[in-house]
């Protein structure tokens, strides 16, 4: 039964694997860069490469604000989609809620008010929704930023952080139950993994370069895999919890009337307003319940700076602010506060969190990472990439165990699995190169500058895809039976240019070049710039050593044929 | 002690660990201390050994962070070790085998 | 052998090929049979939690947890049983019978 049972785990291994690892390196890959997804906001977007300072002055720097942000058009057109009948127009709706942080990681203060919504949502789940609108200041002058550089693509956090949990596919979210369903095939992967690891202690530390590339492909994925094990499940168990609330809604779908009883019960008794009274009210000054919140936490032996300020039911009787602290020295569960907004006094502090909460806070402090703790984020870095190498060696396993076989009996399978893994190593890196290069040479006033280097990111993909599949038909050494396909080489050479143009583009457009930033010590910039050069340098490396493979591969055939033999098999 | 210098102890550590785990198995023994493998005594020793100096990793990560924050880099320093000590290993074979030759490194 | 005749724990084969009904039903029990086993499961261990005392967000958030344990779980078991529609009944027909009791027992509860 045992053996049956390795069995069984084997094949959902493999082909699990095979059908949702495309999926997983993508999540994997832009999950990684995530990590440090605001400071390649900074990168993209030069006019916000300024320092961190402390949360200003509420009352001067966001309040006089709010008034002058406008519904974001593409929130106004998701939340059309969301409601029933039309929306009033954009013009009409008024402020209900804004929000505002910034912290050590966002130097330029985000602020982004919610707009009340009359229409009744189409989802039953859901009580009411809301329109955005957004807008950045400066900490250190307390001015707004221009509306045209607000509008820049921030590509860390506004393009490669949402395409790793949903994959750009908003249309009925598919995108989020695509990566929801990764995410379990990943935990399975991983414990089918270890129960068909046969040997998994006496090959904890084995990496066998020297043998067929079989073998070492295998080693290099079992080492991966275990020496990265707990952090691959935590992380992926952590981004799935994140998103249980769409994946499982059956306590609120089966059980409405007790769900929304108890919902409402909770809300209430905390004494917050869940509703505007309809009345206006003159608003106290937020500054001094800043202020407040940061004596009571001091008073509490938990001194710090503010985080997060919300200001909700805007200009209301009932209007209450709540303040969050600045989470840099934990993990998860910031002390909030909330203040009545006509008087200052402090209306409800949140009480500490009950165990469950507690283990969930966990799960996502660890996966949202709002903690200053430089080595351990990049510790979470090298992790991620540890496990898009787990999934890329198991797609070249994959491919290398079955090409000749597959060749032999004109079957394209494998052929056509190792053009996707081209795709989904090399042909990643060559999109996000590209699209970095684009960010620094298309000129900012260009009509749709967004879409432009959102649309050189895919396209470069899709060009990726084609170029490994025509190369693993055409051209020389393409057919090969053996062997690595063509593909992999040039793409390395094109990720090695890209990687290198981007640095070298980002000096030239900016005037920020390494020496500099790394003078200076401002790493947001320094450091995208040295990882983009140790690809280009890691990159080239690969292109050089693959060259040198094929060319020895090659004059081996040769020989062989000359001597009238079978070509061994590698 | 600065907690850069606590995190450099509790790598060091996790790296002398790993390698007393490694050197429990008879094939990396082999690999470098010659042709006899260790006694089961010593593979105990080396085992009990490694499973210490993890211990004291950990301490010097809860040294250096808040014990939740500790128990998120502990397991990553433990990973980065790991592939640190079996990086050793490849490239030690390597070397023994010399340029273009097959390694007998595992088996 | 874990799996039924018409499928192999397939590494490599080109010798025989699983009919491809079989192969989907037995993905499918796994996949979707997994996913109803796990749905029902939240809804009734919320209720459980909530009935053994727990605040009702907080018993929703332990059910959530334990979810995707059990969600990896069915995945993995799906494959095990020899019979496919054994792999089916138990799931689909667990996930259904679980989510059913919670959508009763909510109501008499009130």
């Amino acid at each position: 039964m045992r053996e049956t049972f390795r069995l069984s785990m084997a094949y959902l291994h493999t082909w699990l694997g095979l059908v949702v690892g495309f999926v997983l390196m993508t999540i994997f890959f832009f999950g990684s860069l995530s990590v440090f997804d605001r400071e390649i906001d900074r990168w993209s977007v030069p006019e916000t490469r300024v320092q961190a300072a402390p949360f200003p002055s509420f009352d001067k720097s966001v309040l006089p604000y709010i008034a002058s942000v406008k519904p974001d058009p593409e929130s106004v057109e998701h939340t059309a989609g969301e409601v029933i009948g039309a929306l009033p127009p954009p013009d009409k709706l008024k402020p209900g809620d804004v929000t505002a942080y910034t912290n050590h990681r966002d130097p330029i203060l985000r602020m982004y008010v919610a707009y009340d919504v009359p229409n009744k949502p189409r989802d039953p789940n859901l009580d009411h929704v809301h329109v955005y609108g957004y807008a950045s200041v400066d900490p250190v002058t307390g001015k707004r930023l221009p509306d045209e550089v607000q509008e820049r693509l921030a590509i860390g956090t506004g393009f490669f952080f949402p395409l790793h949990f949903m994959l750009h596919l908003e249309w009925m979210e598919l995108g989020y139950w695509i990566v929801g369903f990764a995410g379990m095939v990943m935990l399975a992967a991983l414990v089918s993994g270890v129960v068909m690891h046969r040997k998994i202690f006496r090959e904890l530390f084995t990496f066998r370069p020297g043998r067929a590339r079989l073998r070492s492909t295998l080693d290099l994925h079992n080492m991966t895999g275990v020496m990265a094990l707990p952090f691959l499940f935590v992380i992926t168990v952590s981004g799935l919890l994140i998103f249980a609330y769409l994946y499982l809604p059956s306590p609120t779908s089966l059980m409405r009337p007790l769900a929304t009883a108890q919902q409402d019960a909770e809300a209430a008794s905390t004494g917050l307003p869940v509703d505007p009274s309809g009345r206006p009210g003159q608003l106290a000054s937020v500054d001094a319940m800043m202020a407040a919140a940061k004596a009571r936490w001091a008073a509490q032996g938990v001194p710090g700076e503010i985080g997060t300020v919300s200001l909700i039911h805007i200009g209301d009787a009932d209007a209450y602010v709540s303040i969050s602290r600045d989470n840099v020295d934990r993990v998860a569960n910031p002390e909030t506060l909330h203040f009545k907004g006509t008087t200052g006094a402090l209306l409800y502090e949140d009480p500490p969190a009950s165990g469950i909460e507690s283990v969930y806070g966990f799960f996502y402090g660890l996966h949202f990472q709002f903690f200053r703790h430089w080595t351990l984020r990049w510790l979470l870095f090298a992790g991620g990439l540890a496990g898009c190498a787990c999934i890329a060696t198991g797609f070249l396993f994959f491919v290398a165990k079955r090409k000749a076989k597959h060749a032999a009996a004109g079957v394209p399978g494998a052929r056509i699995a190792e053009a996707f893994a081209v795709a989904s190593v090399t042909g990643m890196l060559v999109a996000t190169g590209a699209m970095l290069l684009g960010n620094r040479l298309l000129p900012t006033d260009l009509p749709g500058h967004t879409g432009w280097q959102e649309a050189i990111f895919w396209l470069s993909w899709v060009a990726a895809l084609l170029h490994a599949g025509l190369r693993s038909r055409f051209g020389p050494g393409a057919t090969a039976a053996e062997g690595l396909s063509p593909a992999w080489r040039e793409q390395a050479w094109l990720v090695s240019g890209l990687a290198a143009a981007a640095a070298i583009a980002n000096w030239i457009t900016t005037g920020d070049h390494i020496v500099k930033t790394v003078g200076d010590g401002y790493w947001p910039v320094a450091g995208l710039d040295l990882v983009l050069l140790a690809t280009s340098a890691a990159s080239g490396y690969a292109a050089i050593r693959l060259g040198a493979r094929l060319r020895s591969a090659r004059a081996v055939r040769v020989a062989e044929r000359a001597a009238g033999q079978e070509p061994a098999h590698v | 002690m600065s907690d850069g210098v606590l995190t450099s102890f509790a790598f060091l550590a996790a790296l002398a660990g790993m390698a007393a785990f490694a050197l429990a198995n008879p094939d990396h023994w082999r690999q470098l201390f010659g042709a006899k493998p260790q006694g089961q005594s010593v593979r105990a020793a080396c085992r009990l050994g490694g499973a210490a100096l993890l211990g004291i990793s950990f301490l010097f990560c809860a040294l250096a962070d808040p014990v939740l924050m500790a128990i998120l880099v502990w397991p990553m320093l433990i990973g980065l070790a790991g592939a640190g000590v079996a990086a050793f290993l490849t490239l030690h074979a390597r070397g023994r085998a010399g340029p273009g030759g097959r390694t007998n490194a595992g088996r | 052998m874990a799996l039924a005749e018409g499928e192999h724990a397939v590494m490599d084969s080109a010798r025989v090929r699983a009919k491809p009904v079989l192969v989907a039903s037995r993905f499918g029990a796994a996949i979707v049979g997994g996913y109803l086993f796990t749905y029902g499961f939240a809804a009734l261990a919320t209720l459980a939690g909530f009935g053994a005392g727990l605040p009702w967000s907080e018993a929703q958030t332990l059910a959530w947890m334990l979810g995707a344990l059990v969600y990896l779980g069915a995945l993995l078991w799906g494959f095990v049983p020899r019979s496919t529609v054994r792999a089916w009944a138990v799931l689909a027909g667990g996930g259904a019978a679980m989510g059913m009791a919670a959508w009763a027992l909510s109501r008499w509860a009130m």
